[in-house]
């Protein structure tokens, strides 16, 4: 499905790219503004989300499939162009498109130590079964607030919050000193 | 401990970020955005990616679908055109029979216009849609509101086009010397210039149009995109300024080349193939410029426009989950409605045509009255439409559509399409199924003597002329006199005769034996009056018979005389005749000889008179037969029958009707689907002073005169003529001794008029013109299957033609010369001509005589009865008024002469010009009617002329003139 996806934008980019941002459009969006809402403007989120799809079509032929789907790898671009995005604060200027601050997505830049945490608390969560984990990747990756996690899970928003609690005793004790 | 979590998750990469959202269902997850949003998102990133600009996408993906896409729409379309064209056909019957069905009434008019706009919004849904995946019905069947809008855009853009297209006449006309100035005289730069003017200018129209188009009409049907900016494409442009030269090309070749309508048209197959891949390369062309507006706009008109291809089947699934089928109905009632009703009506005006026919044919074409009540009864509303029967469901039908028609008749004269010219061409052809004994080999009597007859058509049929002779006597009528001249000796003539007929205009009289029978016509009446001359001195009155009606010709058969009249019923209160020999007071007919000719309108408005008496015994009385309805005009008469011919603009009765349509189609000259009239033919038998049994047939178009028509072998045969002008063709039709049609050769010389045409055993020659003429040698040796042996292409054009001998016909008429100025010929002087047609497929003009220049006539070109003729002795003569001009400037300047031209003719030789006969004394000014020399006829070696001043006598051998007797 995502080669196909792949290949359609190599072939035919308008349909392909059209096709991609039919299929990702709302995840992408989610992950960008959670991020974002807090700080900035409708527009500055669209042209976000925007600039994360042309990053993902103009790195196309350095992405590698086996590493992760076109859904991670839009997640990531997404992460960081937010996250950058947070970080450069109410001095945040429209970024320019060049080439050089297209964040790479193929490398790896963080340490073998960094990597190892990761692990570990990306195994913790799985391991907090559902639905807590669905409740904590919600909470901690797209930074949705408990009152919409609960809308969206049905669950009542007391009860998100006490199983987020639970969850990070939970963690701490696996994690240990490392966070 | 949060914020370090998130900033861990924050730094995830790809591998882990899989891992995370592996675990759980991330659609669930995904932000409900609105559409404009979305919009924006994409265009924007397209725009970085650079791709609306640089990345060409082709415009139609599947070529293969598309093609079959585009088929099926042609299919579509001939089959819509197909039953609009059998409408219309019908309509032509209609039409002509007084019920305005068609496209010339209001109503149908807006009924067919809401079909048109109905079928081209279809065609321009299944265009623009036809690369799309969902290929479904309910994408091509305009929602109502679509529907109404379109159909305003339509009348609205139609009546735009007409008038643009008439300022752009009138601004072209006004500025004209603008293109001299330009182009001097060039004709083909003015064509040019004028060409690319109006491609010019409907290309910009169009493209207005077609942007209003999206705006007020597409923005109703979902599946099309719903915003609007005026927007200039120039490829499109391009396509349509291609289009419209391609349609003005079209015209001008049109205009121009005369047969380019007769390309196509020689088989329904050909036809109907040739339309299909028109009509499918058009449907090709037009996609492909929709479909490049559509992409066009997809791609210029952020944001929703984007959106168009992948909407479309997202809001076909809404509407296919969120409405039922009910909904859908509903939102496109009216096409649904509209097409129902079209169906009906359709079904309506089918129906009765039929059926109706299939009833006509089985009827016979006459009926007799029951009763003297009923024939009072008729004559009560004479003029109005008489129905003789009316009980069966398709005359219901019949009447039904004609009230629906009045009933919704609201004039609206805008935009009234010229539609109802498509009546057509299409046989009439019912007859009734009779026991015919037919008598081969007419009578010869063809013993000449010494005495000229007057030249009559069928051998054995006299016919009456206002000079007879028996050698010794001639008796002639001039003005209202009748004058029995002795002739012989020639040094002594001398009128011992004469008699004014008070009560009317004598017309022309018959003689046989010690009988003359002169016909008189008061106007309202004919009088027949015959006359024993035994004493020439002292001829006695014997008959005298007095008809209701007008004369209209007559003919003698041995000594009976069959006489023909005819009368408007509006003057009629009941049928009236008196005879000498039944008592000689008015009596009335006598209902059973009265009959009703069921002719094809029912508007029984006239009658012909049939009445025969012999004319050596004034003792028996004459019969009397009056044929309500028909109106005659020619009348022809063989020995065994009464042909009388009836033209009428226009006829309603189809026997059957599809294959008659497909007949039409077939035709050589599809324009001769315009023609509208067509000839009624009635048969009366005659047999010994009998007036018998009656019968009656129809064929299209127009009979020119009495050499049209001719019977042999129990086989009529006439010529006819259809259309008029441009519309212009000949047929030859052959009837059996039934009355049916059974052999036909239709759609002759196109754009020409028949000028005469003669039947010589089986062959006929027939004279059409326009320019040059063309003599057709037609063969009709086989009735199932007339042929064109041959033709000849000469300047000039005969009015009539006389046999010579079996291989060698004299026509008489007048040379032309082509104008320079216009697609037409001038008459020049009168031109006799000998043909040889020895070699049938390559006939000959091998002699020809001119006499005088343009303004020369003889009345022979009129009528056939001015020409003596005599085979043993190859003679000729004619009368003749003769016109010289000097120069060119002044074309009418001298009449040189006037009076007879006397040949000898034969086919070896030709013309040998062997005198000239006037009546004139002085030098001739002017023409001088009354010396206007009428007849020429020859006895025992000498030619007597008649005019209204005198007799002259002249010796044929030197052509000196022996004596001469004053009328006055």
């Amino acid at each position: 499905m995502d080669e196909i996806l792949l290949n359609e934008m190599n072939s035919n980019p308008e349909e392909g790219l059209l096709k991609l941002m039919d299929t990702y459009m709302g995840l992408v969006y989610a992950i960008v503004k959670n991020k974002l809402v807090s700080a900035y403007r409708k527009e500055d989120i669209e042209e976000c989300v925007s600039t994360v799809f042309y990053d993902f079509y103009s790195q196309r032929d350095s992405i590698d499939l086996s590493k992760g789907s076109i859904k991670s790898f839009l997640a990531v671009i997404a992460k960081r162009r937010a996250v950058d995005l947070y970080r450069a604060g109410s001095k945040m200027i429209h970024q320019t498109d060049s080439i050089d601050s297209i964040p790479n997505i193929a490398t790896d830049e963080s340490s073998a130590v960094d990597t190892e945490t990761k692990h570990v608390l990306i195994q913790c969560i799985k391991d907090l079964g559902v639905p807590d984990s669905e409740i904590f990747i919600r909470k901690y990756y797209f930074g949705q607030s408990s009152k919409s996690i609960a809308n969206s899970l049905g669950i009542k928003v007391n009860t998100i919050d006490k199983k987020i609690s639970r969850g990070l005793e939970k963690l701490k004790k696996a994690l240990g000193g490392v966070l | 401990m949060d914020d370090k979590i998130i900033k861990k998750l924050d730094e995830l990469n790809v591998e882990d970020t899989e891992q995370l959202l592996d675990s759980i269902d991330t659609d669930k997850l995904d932000e409900n955005i609105d559409f404009k949003t979305t919009n924006t998102i994409k265009s924007s990133v397209l725009k970085k990616a650079g791709i609306d600009k640089k990345t060409k996408i082709p415009l139609v993906q599947n070529k293969l679908q598309f093609i079959l896409r585009t088929l099926s729409i042609t299919f579509i379309e001939l089959l819509f055109f197909t039953i609009f064209a059998f409408i219309g056909w019908t309509d032509g019957f209609l039409s002509s029979s007084g019920i305005s069905i068609g496209f010339a009434g209001s109503v149908p008019f807006i009924l067919y216009f809401i079909l048109l706009s109905c079928m081209s919004l279809f065609i321009y849904l299944c265009m623009y849609n036809i690369d799309s995946k969902h290929f479904s019905l309910k994408n091509f069947l305009p929602k109502n509101r679509a529907f109404i809008s379109y159909f305003f855009y339509m009348y609205l853009s139609t009546i735009l086009k007409v008038f643009v297209f008439l300022i752009l006449a009138l601004l072209i006309d006004q500025y004209e010397y603008l293109l001299y100035l330009l182009f001097a005289d060039n004709y083909l730069h003015k064509i040019l210039m004028l060409f690319a003017i109006y491609t010019l200018v409907f290309a910009l129209l169009d493209m207005l149009l077609y942007n209003f188009k999206n705006f007020i009409v597409l923005r109703w049907q979902s599946s099309c995109p719903d915003s609007f900016k005026w927007q200039f494409n120039k490829k499109a442009f391009l396509l349509e300024l291609l289009k419209y030269s391609f349609i003005f090309c079209f015209l001008i070749i049109a205009v121009y080349t005369q047969d380019f309508r007769r390309i196509f048209a020689s088989n329904v197959f050909v036809i109907f193939l040739s339309g299909t891949v028109v009509l499918w390369l058009i449907n090709t062309f037009f996609s492909t410029l929709v479909l490049m507006k559509k992409k066009h706009y997809q791609r210029t008109l952020p944001p929703r426009s984007s959106e168009a291809s992948d909407t479309e089947g997202k809001s076909m699934e809404q509407e296919k989950s969120g409405s039922t089928k009910w909904v859908y109905s509903k939102q496109r009632a009216l096409v649904l409605g509209a097409s129902a009703i079209a169906c009906i009506y359709v079904f309506c005006i089918a129906i009765p045509y039929i059926g109706l026919t299939v009833v006509d044919s089985s009827k016979p074409s006459m009926k007799a009255f029951s009763s003297r009540k009923e024939v009072e009864k008729f004559f009560l509303k004479a003029t109005t439409s008489y129905r003789d029967n009316s009980n069966d469901f398709s005359e219901f039908l019949f009447n039904f559509n004609k009230l629906f028609i009045n009933i919704a008749n609201i004039p609206i004269s805008g935009l009234s399409i010229g539609m109802n010219n498509f009546g057509m061409l299409g046989g009439i052809y019912n007859g009734v199924k009779k026991s015919a004994t037919y008598n081969t080999s007419p009578t010869s009597s063809g013993s000449y003597g010494g005495t000229s007859e007057t030249n009559i058509q069928v051998e054995g049929v006299d016919e009456a002329d206002i000079v007879k002779t028996d050698g010794e006597y001639i008796y002639y009528i001039n003005e209202s006199n009748l004058f029995i001249v002795r002739a012989n000796p020639p040094e002594q003539m001398e009128i011992i005769y004469r008699h004014d007929f008070l009560e009317g205009e004598p017309q022309e009289m018959f003689l046989y034996k010690d009988r003359i029978a002169v016909i008189i016509n008061t106007g309202r009446k004919t009088i027949a009056k015959t006359f024993n001359i035994k004493d020439h001195s002292n001829p006695v009155a014997e008959r005298n018979l007095e008809l209701d009606c007008g004369y209209l010709t007559s003919r003698m058969l041995d000594n009976n005389l069959y006489l023909v009249a005819s009368s408007i019923l509006r003057d009629i209160e009941y049928p009236e005749y008196s005879d000498s020999s039944a008592g000689g007071s008015i009596v009335e007919m006598d209902y059973k000889n009265l009959f009703l000719m069921k002719s094809s309108d029912n508007r029984y408005s006239k009658m012909n008179v049939v009445a025969a008496f012999p004319i050596d015994d004034a003792g028996s009385e004459a019969q009397v037969k009056a044929y309500i309805g028909g109106n005659g005009e020619n009348v022809y008469v063989s020995t065994d029958y009464i042909y009388i011919a009836d033209t009428i603009e226009g006829k309603t009765v189809v026997q059957e009707p599809i294959a008659d349509f497909f007949d039409c189609i077939s035709l050589e000259d599809s324009l001769s689907f315009r023609s509208q009239s067509a000839t009624n033919i009635y048969r009366i038998k005659i047999s010994d002073g009998n007036i018998g049994e009656f019968d009656s047939a129809s064929v299209p178009g127009k009979i020119h005169n009495q050499f049209s028509m001719d019977e042999r072998n129990g086989y009529f045969r006439l010529t006819t003529q259809t259309g008029m002008w441009n519309d212009a063709s000949s047929n030859v039709y052959v009837l059996d001794e039934n009355m049916m049609l059974c052999g036909s050769l239709e759609g002759l010389a196109p754009e020409e008029h028949i000028y005469s045409s003669r039947f010589m055993g089986n062959r006929l020659y027939l004279v059409t013109f326009k320019q040059v003429d063309p003599l057709f040698v037609i063969s009709l040796a086989d009735p199932q299957n007339p042929i064109v042996l041959g033709k000849l292409k000469i300047p000039g054009y005969s009015e009539y033609i006389h046999p010579l001998d079996e291989n060698h016909i004299i026509g008489f008429g007048k040379d032309t010369v082509d104008s320079n100025s216009g697609n037409f010929a001038w008459s020049q002087g009168v031109k006799i001509a000998i043909f040889d047609v020895t070699d049938v497929e390559n006939p000959k003009e091998k002699f020809v005589q001119i006499i005088g220049d343009r303004g020369s006539d003889s009345p022979l070109l009129s009528n056939h009865k001015a020409l003596m003729y005599m085979a043993n002795l190859e003679l000729m003569a004619f009368p003749v008024s003769v016109v010289e001009s000097t120069s060119q400037e002044n074309p009418y300047e001298y009449n040189v002469f006037q009076g007879a031209y006397v040949y000898n003719v034969n086919s070896t030789e030709g013309f040998n010009l062997r005198g000239k006969i006037t009546h004139l004394d002085q030098p001739l000014q002017d023409i001088w009617e009354s010396a206007q020399i009428d007849r020429i006829i020859y006895s025992d070696g000498i030619l007597y002329t008649l005019s209204g001043e005198k007799v002259k006598a002249t010796n044929y051998s030197d052509m000196q003139g022996v004596s001469e007797i004053s009328l006055r």
